[in-house]
């Protein structure tokens, strides 16, 4: 074991109380530490908000996601399924290796191939061809729209590091090499991996060598986990981290009351909605015949009844945005002349209850996750009572997320609550694909027994492969109301994003949850 | 006596066989790694070629042949989230978690004792009255709320100790220690304390009705009648022979301190086995968690024949020829 | 006052303090014990034969406390020391045998352990020294092979052979009185008479003085050179031996003795007097035995009968004092 191996050695302070020098150090704290410093681990958006600042793509999202060069200097579509890249030359890795053609192709390998988490994004492109040191040309197996939005969410490795390593591959879990990337990391990014303790702390140091202009002021990012929500927000009101992701709803008000506290709150890309089976004909335990939720009218019923701007101020205390469709107002081809919710009306629902033939309701199972979403319980439960309301008996099953994220794709629930945000692509595009496209093959995956209209599936299908934005925007609203008139989902809200930190501290909040710090300063 | 401890290294054996054979069986109820080990944007195939890599698609039973034929050799597999190899997870932290529930359990005992012994002797008096409540209160409070109380006060208020984590480390080996430094014994104050009241509370009850009892033995008496002094009668005497049921509870805390530790390295991000076990659950990381139940077991067991072995040396009555 | 008397009690009287008030449970008893002297203590239990047994060793429990009268030990009076210095006569001057040599032992400590402590708390001894003494303890009482026998707990040897070592405890510092309740009581009849025997040879031998607790009139009859009777807190009767287990004056007294069961056949215990002894607090007026006798008068259920003395005893009786209930002879 390595560890036996090693000397006496002093971990580095922990620089509880306040930073030992004038350097500026911004101290983190987040619920949980990501699992690796590895990039393709997992398609994991929580690993990548953090690992943006040490790994870095050929393009990347900038402060108000858009997408903009960062290893390729510029890209031209030569053909529908051929893109040349140009690379950025003056990019060197952490460790001072200089980064090249053979690295990106090193990383589409490494990320793309079978049995890899990132195959399934990567999956369009059949090749990657190396022109030279600075350029190459992927080969795309179909005309394909999104291939920047996924190479923002693709990050770049050092072909000779991972290699020296034997960290070649990002999924083994049958021998001891993956844990290499457990404390080591050599991307380009504006930030480098000084020192890491699994589950501990991570120290980042700015990166002097980045290749790009440095307008953060940041010298060192000391990033902890601490689990426990109270004692997260202790260790900020207490001054020892600058910085939390993800103020619990319940101490925003106590962190802004405190003096030199601050609460950014921002949107989220991330929709909140109840999904549910359209497929089957027999809905079990309703305690009626049939599948009522096959009916378009029982649907819209059920969100007549929901009362999301209630829920908006009593359980969310003002941290959502009421919504119609799956598109936040910050995801790019949103429609807000579709954005326009059923009216609440338990009154009109109980109407078109009886006009479906369901005069005294039924028993809906309905399953919810235990903390995968803010306040998903008590959304949950609030519904039950607004349902109750027009006669539909909820029969409530909360689940642990780890257990409802197997449930859910399984098609084990009737009527379930789920969030999606779209990313990494963010485009409409994920969200139609994973949630609103018929379940078949790699589609529908989290739509399981869902709604589904062929036509809307064939538009999905255009709007990955149409690169025009005036023809994508055409079908993207289509599908959204569409869907929405036959009320293929039951939306909630939008999320609000709320960080708490120091005054200290000047972050910008954006909707996809990424903490980016090279747009970060500190007072 | 050495039949004594290898028959109970027999059953510590088949105790860490059987936890980690049901932790098998559970294992089909606590959700499905895969998830958490490729993400959410993953495919269908993605997932079933994973599951059936780690062997997740077959019969509990075959898995848990599997992880027995491995163990056997030492290799408990590889964490699905940690990515590194379960027992060295599980070695790297396992020091937090001693440390912390070593320091508990001294604290406990030193306190926890002398109260005892004061509440024995003066029943009635008033600082007597003033232990045995808050002993009430330290009984009846939970443990989660005791921790946050502490960081509300030391931390938040005060600003006089961390709410988080374990100070500065030094290292041995694989062992780990905060005794050596400042910051890493002061980090010890708060959740050792958190940990340590429910004991202090226990073991001051329990030493005090045992001791009450003790008191009114004939021998207590005798060792009067023989002129003996105060001193001798109550420590060597008294206390001595109320501690026999004192040894066996407060050899069940320390294992139950073990499942404590989990509530309290989660309020103060110890890093510990607790912590770890809790992230596994949350993970369905299956090779930490058989392995962190057998291990489980294994303390268990292991305290058991410790207790057995203080009540040898303690009780000449348990010695037999 | 006898100059050889190893104890002198004088007026004891014990009372127990309750909310309700004050109980007295030893009313003002007088009795001496002379060196080498052995006296038996008899009674029915709740008489106060243990009570006064604990208050010479310094030992009242709870509420209990001495009321009135002195302990005088070889002259001193001890009853009203402080505390550490009763302690210091405890083990030392005034050794203690208690009933149950099961329970007189502490479980946890070798036997040689509890005589090498008993010895240094009260004799400036090394630990080598102390350690021999304790051999010599356990060769004086009958206890075969000290050497071995030293490392050994209580539970290793027989109940005789525990009584032996309490035995040797309570004489390890060479006390003038040894104040025994009831040694023999939880022992089987053949160990009895081994123990009795010692306890002989301790006061033949060194001039110990034994208080002897019991109810048991076969043991009084085997060992005792004197014997003193209690009834509800008082004393009603003392004497030689022979002449009260012969010629009891006392009703109570006689009506004890009117069956005294040798060692040989002791399954008859105190011979029952119709009636039971009232307990503390609950003393009739006058003589407290006079409801259960059948030769009260008058004069029994007013007034309390003073010892005075008859031939060689000393006896509490209207019927043998002054005035008597009834005329002499009748």
């Amino acid at each position: 074991m390595r560890h036996l191996a090693r000397p006496l050695i002093l971990a580095a302070a922990l620089a509880v109380f306040g930073s030992t020098a004038n350097a500026n150090s911004l101290r983190f704290a987040e619920s949980q530490d990501i699992a690796s410093m590895d990039p393709h681990a997992a398609r994991d958006d929580f690993a990548l908000s953090l690992l943006c600042n040490v790994y870095e793509g050929l393009v990347r999202w900038n402060a108000d996601l858009k997408l903009e060069p960062a290893l390729a200097e510029s890209w031209e579509v030569i053909s529908d399924t051929e893109w040349k890249f140009n690379l950025r030359k003056d990019v060197k890795f952490h460790n001072g290796n200089p980064f090249t053609a053979d690295d990106v192709i090193f990383s589409y390998h490494r990320a793309g191939d079978p049995g890899s988490p990132f195959a399934g994004l990567l999956e369009p492109i059949d090749e990657v061809v190396k022109v030279d040191d600075y350029t190459v040309i992927f080969k795309v197996n179909r005309k394909y729209a999104l291939l920047l939005n996924d190479f923002a969410g693709w990050y770049i490795m050092d072909k000779e590091f991972q290699e020296s390593i034997g960290a070649e591959k990002p999924l083994d879990l049958s021998s001891n090499a993956g844990g290499a990337m457990q404390t080591q990391a050599n991307g380009t990014g504006p930030f480098k991996l000084v020192e890491r303790s699994p589950d501990v702390k991570t120290v980042l140091a700015a990166n002097p060598d980045w290749w790009d202009e440095k307008k953060h002021n940041i010298d060192e990012i000391v990033y902890t986990p601490i689990t426990n929500n109270a004692t997260r927000v202790a260790a900020l009101l207490s001054g020892e981290v600058d910085f939390i992701r993800n103020a619990p709803p319940q101490d925003l008000e106590r962190i802004e009351a405190t003096p030199g506290m601050k609460v950014m709150r921002g949107p989220h890309l991330r929709t909140i909605f109840f999904g549910m089976d359209q497929q089957s004909d027999t809905l079990a335990g309703s305690g009626v015949e049939g599948n009522p939720l096959k009916s378009p009218l029982v649907r819209k019923a059920i969100a007549m009844a929901i009362d999301a701007e209630g829920i908006m101020t009593s359980i969310m205390r003002g941290n959502s945005n009421p919504v119609a469709t799956q598109l936040a107002p910050q995801m790019p081809y949103y429609d807000a002349a579709l954005d326009v919710r059923f009216p609440f009306d338990p009154e009109g629902a109980k109407a078109l209850l009886a006009e479906a033939g369901y005069p005294d309701g039924f028993t809906l199972p309905v399953h919810c996750p235990q903390g995968s979403f803010i306040n998903d319980e008590q959304i949950c439960q609030a519904t039950a009572g607004m349902l109750a309301k027009i006669g539909i008996t909820v029969q409530l099953n909360m689940v642990p997320p780890v257990q409802y994220d197997t449930g859910l794709p399984g098609g084990e629930y009737a009527f379930y609550m789920l969030g999606w945000a779209g990313l990494p692509t963010i485009d409409p595009y994920n969200i139609f694909s994973a949630t609103v496209h018929s379940p078949s093959g790699e589609l529908g995956a989290w739509n399981p027994k869902g709604y589904s209209n062929p036509a809307v599936d064939a538009l999905i299908i255009k709007i990955g492969e149409e690169t025009d934005p005036a023809k994508r925007q055409e079908m993207i609203s289509e599908v959204v109301k569409t869907q929405r008139d036959e009320v293929g989902k039951i939306m909630i809200h939008q999320q609000f994003l709320t960080w708490g930190m120091t005054d200290k501290v000047n972050a910008i909040v954006p909707g996809d949850e990424y903490t980016r710090f090279w747009y970060y300063t500190m007072n | 006596m050495i039949t004594l401890v290898l028959r109970r290294l027999g059953s510590v054996l088949l105790v860490m066989l059987i936890v980690a054979g049901l932790s098998f069986l559970i294992f089909n109820y606590l959700g499905d790694p895969v998830n958490n080990i490729l993400g959410v944007n993953a495919t269908l195939d993605e997932r079933d070629e994973l599951r059936r890599t780690l062997g997740l698609d077959q019969p509990s039973y075959i898995q848990f042949w599997h992880f027995l034929e491995r163990a056997v050799v030492g290799d408990f597999g590889i964490s699905y989230r940690n990515r590194v190899p379960v027992l060295e997870l599980i070695l790297s932290r396992l020091p937090a978690t001693v440390e912390l529930v070593v320091c508990a359990t001294i604290l406990a005992l030193g306190v926890g004792i002398p109260m005892g012994v004061y509440c024995a002797l003066r029943p009635k008096g008033f600082f007597s009255r003033l232990l045995q409540i808050i002993a009430l209160i330290g009984i009846s409070i939970p443990q989660f709320l005791i921790g946050m109380l502490l960081i509300l006060i030391f931390s938040v208020e005060l600003r006089w100790l961390s709410a988080f984590g374990r100070g500065d480390v030094v290292q041995f080996g694989w062992w780990s220690t905060g005794l050596l430094t400042e910051t890493g014994r002061m980090a010890l104050i708060m959740p050792v304390l958190t940990l340590a009241v429910f004991q202090i509370s226990m073991i001051m009850r329990l030493v005090q009705g045992e001791m009450q009892e003790v008191m009114r033995a004939d021998f207590i008496k005798f060792a009067r009648a023989r002129g003996l002094s105060d001193r001798s009668v109550h420590l060597r005497h008294a206390l001595r022979n109320s501690l026999l049921p004192v040894v066996t509870v407060v050899g069940m805390q320390i294992g139950s301190l073990i499942a404590f530790a989990i509530v309290c390295e989660a309020v103060f991000q110890w890093p510990g086995l607790g912590l770890l076990i809790l992230q596994a659950i949350e993970y369905a990381d299956f090779p930490v968690m058989a392995a962190y139940l057998a291990l489980v077991g294994f303390g268990f067991a292991m305290i058991n024949l410790t207790v057995d072995m203080i009540y040898l040396f303690i009780d000449p009555r348990m010695r037999r020829k | 006052m006898n100059p050889a008397s190893a104890l002198v009690v004088r007026d004891l009287s014990i009372s127990f303090d309750s909310r309700h008030g004050s109980i007295t449970a030893i009313d003002s008893i007088s009795f001496q014990l002379a060196k080498g002297e052995i006296l038996g203590i008899v009674g029915e239990s709740g008489a106060g034969k243990s009570l006064t047994g604990n208050a010479l060793i310094g030992l009242l429990q709870g509420p209990g406390r001495i009321a009135g009268g002195e302990i005088l030990l070889d002259g001193q009076r001890i009853d009203n020391l402080p505390p550490e210095d009763q302690r210091k006569i405890r083990g030392k001057r005034i050794g203690a045998i208690f009933q149950d040599p099961l329970t007189s032992l502490d479980p946890l400590m070798s036997v040689g352990d509890q005589l090498v402590e008993t010895i240094r708390t009260h004799l400036p001894l090394t630990a080598t020294a102390a350690r021999g003494r304790a051999m010599d303890l356990l060769a004086e009482v009958g206890i075969a092979d000290p050497a071995k026998r030293f490392g050994q707990y209580p539970h290793q040897f027989s109940g005789g052979m525990r009584q032996r070592i309490v035995i040797a405890l309570a004489i390890a510092a060479e006390p003038e009185v040894i104040v025994a309740d009831e040694p023999t009581t939880a022992l089987d009849v053949s160990i009895q008479a081994q123990i009795l025997a010692l306890l002989r040879r301790l006061a033949r031998d060194r001039g110990t003085a034994i208080m002897l607790v019991t109810h048991d009139m076969g043991v009084i009859a085997e060992i005792a050179d004197r014997v003193a009777v209690m009834y509800a807190g008082r004393l009603v009767e003392i004497g030689p031996v022979d002449e009260v287990l012969r010629a009891a004056r006392h009703p109570y007294a006689a009506g004890l003795m009117g069956l005294i069961p040798s060692l040989a056949r002791r399954e008859a215990r105190l011979p029952q007097i119709a009636g039971s002894m009232p307990r503390p607090g609950h003393w009739p007026q006058g003589c407290s035995f006079h409801p259960r006798c059948a030769q009260a008068g008058p004069r029994c259920s007013a007034e309390v009968p003073v010892l005075a003395s008859v031939a060689a005893s000393t006896v509490a009786c209207h019927l043998f004092s002054g005035g008597t209930a009834l005329p002499k002879g009748t």
